[in-house]
């Protein structure tokens, strides 16, 4: 699956009447990595969540390959992925059941699971509910939610909050080996790791 | 708005002298030609607020929900009128102020119920897009509760009250349909001038409210 | 091997699967159902204490019970996914979006039988020995005609409702006036059986609300799931 073209036209919103983002244009090239900086506030979980498909902006529109993201068919959905603060995770399935479920949710074989389990390194926290991982684990079994369809577009948003050290570098290494193959968005506030994960950086700023 | 008053003159001098009083009932029966008219706006622009909720929900287009909403607003507020000049005949009529044989009215207070709903969702959103879809959900949900209603309340009569109440009794004559149908024009364009005037007013807070954002210096959407 | 496009019919009986595991496992709304169902008949008996009380008052008492109920799990069903995100990752699969309404209005059909399980005996229970007794086949046709409805418009009710502040508030204010029709001509059904007449006309009204009412949330459900 070919990594996607992103372009972002004039996208601006709006919650209750306090306007969050506006006229935001930006064209990202296929395969490539940006980073949304930005303090709380500025809009990066809501531009995130208009270009993932889940929000309909406001003003202008987000097209994933020339497509209205909002508007992409069920097949053309499957190859956006999308995990958020919130786990996306049903907290009384274990953790195999959560990733069976999001196979059979994509039309792919259960079998996928138990691969995904492996490589998040979750094997042995298979049979436990997903409520009663640890935060870092959780966050894990997330990242391998969004990433088990094999999505061509993968949007991320704040991946490290939460993390101790050595899931940060686990999630690093894997994002590094995704590289190429598919065309990332991430929100950080941390410059730095978006420097190093990034291949360009769109700073977003609070709107008076 | 002139027309809708001009209208409402002739209805109402029509309905007090010129339509010949009901033999059974006199001349209180003349509250007739007030209920069932607004009973009938109000149920057409509850229809013109399902349309334009219909709308919204195709195009999206925010000017869609105003004029769905205010059609509703006004559709609610006449409904209010007819829940009270139907007591009112009742009693006249009847001496009783609520008869729950009444189909016509019965249905009438359960589509108000659900309309009232209507504006508690409509509070309990914050302005924007999901307040748009959700009010049109319901709006549209509403439509198809007028029959229903209609049926089910229909049915009630057979439960509770084995006889059948005929409220209208013999076909109306001439001069008297016609004051219903005077009657009925001047409410509707009433409804239609009020519909204008407080949809132009939304808009123009709408706008006060766009202008002082950009006063104090904050952003505003296209 | 490429994720692709989930039909309908197969991503409803996942999702239903996965709602009746979470229930199973921990059974919480099933139970508050069912006590909920036993609680109210009591309440409803010393609230109306008719000695003689005809049919269209045994019945509705239990109809009325059900209705209440009903509005537990309508209160609750679409709370995890909104509150979690889980929506984000139904609406982001590859599935139809109707199949998610679909499906919780499934496991609210679910959920309503089981408490009629326990309802219903109780209501007969607690008749007087000389109640007139609605006849039980037409009770059980107007039960199941009357719960696809209920659930049709609860699931509705429930992804509109699970987003709005002050949400139990707002439930009973939603979802009671749209199943009030419901209710009159599910009564009719049990009312008219007991006196010898034909049901067929309160039960067509029963089977064209759930028509009307289905069909309506079919079409406007996505509105109601997506941002």
């Amino acid at each position: 699956m070919t990594a996607p073209r992103l372009e972002l036209r004039g996208v601006g919103h709006a919650y209750g009447g306090r306007v969050v983002l506006a006229g935001v244009d930006y064209t990202l090239a296929p395969g490539r990595v940006l980073g949304l900086l930005g303090p709380n506030g500025s809009g990066k979980s809501t531009l995130l969540r208009c270009i993932a498909g889940l929000l309909r902006p406001r003003a202008g529109e987000v097209l994933v390959d020339g497509r209205v993201s909002v508007e992409l068919p069920p097949a053309e959905r499957a190859r956006v992925a999308y995990a958020g603060h919130r786990p996306l995770l049903w907290g009384g399935l274990s953790a195999r059941e959560n990733l069976v479920l999001c196979a059979g949710l994509y039309g792919l074989p259960a079998g996928l699971a138990d691969e995904a389990l492996a490589a998040a390194d979750l094997v042995a926290q298979a049979e436990r509910p997903a409520a009663a991982l640890s935060q870092g684990q959780r966050q894990r079994l997330a990242l391998a939610r969004a990433l088990l369809p094999s999505p061509a577009l993968l949007v991320l948003d704040e991946p490290h909050s939460g993390l101790d050290e050595a899931s940060v570098a686990r999630l690093d290494a894997l994002l590094q080996s995704a590289r190429g193959n598919l065309t990332l968005v991430l929100a950080t506030h941390e410059r730095g790791r978006a420097e190093q994960l990034c291949d360009e950086l769109l700073q977003l700023e609070v709107l008076p | 708005m002139l027309a809708a008053g001009a209208l409402l003159v002739i209805s109402t001098l029509l309905i007090a002298l010129w339509v010949p009083g009901d033999r059974a009932e006199g001349y209180r029966q003349r509250i007739f030609y007030l209920h069932v008219p607004i009973a009938l706006t109000s149920y057409l622009f509850l229809l013109v607020g399902a349309f334009y909720a219909a709308r919204h929900l195709l195009r999206r287009d925010p000017m869609d929900d105003l004029r769905s909403y205010v059609a509703i607003h006004q559709g609610v507020i006449l409904g209010t009128l007819v829940l009270i000049t139907g007591p009112i005949w009742a009693r006249v009529s009847w001496g009783i102020w609520w008869d729950w044989s009444d189909k016509q009215l019965n249905t009438f207070l359960l589509v108000f119920l659900f309309y009232c709903a209507y504006f508690m969702l409509r509070y309990a959103v914050e302005e924007g897009a999901r307040r748009e879809r959700f009010s049109s959900i319901y709006a549209l949900l509403g439509i198809g509760m007028v029959p229903l209603s209609l049926g089910a309340v229909h049915l009630a009569g057979t439960i509770h009250h084995p006889t059948v109440f005929h409220r209208d009794g013999p076909a109306m004559e001439h001069s008297m349909f016609f004051a219903f149908l005077v009657s009925w024009a001047a409410f509707i364009l009433l409804a239609s001038a009020l519909w204008r005037l407080e949809l132009r007013g939304k808009l123009l807070a709408q706008g006060v409210q766009r202008l002082q954002r950009r006063i104090r210096g904050e952003a505003v959407l296209p | 091997m490429t994720a692709h496009a989930v039909p309908f019919a197969r991503a409803v009986r996942l999702l239903v699967r996965t709602d009746l595991t979470l229930e199973r496992r921990a059974p919480q709304l099933a139970l508050a159902m069912g006590l909920f169902a036993a609680v109210a008949q009591v309440v409803l008996h010393y609230g109306a204490d008719i000695s003689q009380p005809p049919v269209s008052v045994t019945v509705g008492s239990l109809w009325v019970t059900l209705l209440l109920a009903t509005l537990l799990a309508v209160a609750r069903v679409f709370n995890a996914e909104r509150d979690e995100g889980l929506l984000d990752a139904l609406v982001l699969a590859p599935i139809p979006r109707t199949a998610i309404w679909a499906a919780k209005a499934i496991a609210i059909t679910a959920l309503l039988l089981l408490m009629e399980v326990v309802a219903v005996p109780l209501s007969y229970l607690f008749l007087p020995a000389d109640a007139p007794v609605p006849s039980f086949g037409v009770l059980l046709l107007a039960l199941l005609a009357g719960d696809l409805g209920l659930a049709a418009l609860g699931s509705l009710v429930a992804a509109v409702a699970s987003a709005v502040r002050g949400r139990e508030v707002m439930v009973p204010l939603l979802y009671l006036p749209a199943a009030v029709p419901l209710l009159i001509a599910a009564l009719a059904c049990s009312v008219h059986a007991a006196a010898g007449d034909s049901v067929m006309r309160p039960l067509a009204l029963v089977l064209t609300y759930d028509a009307i009412v289905g069909l309506l949330a079919y079409a406007v459900c996505e509105h109601a799931l997506t941002d």
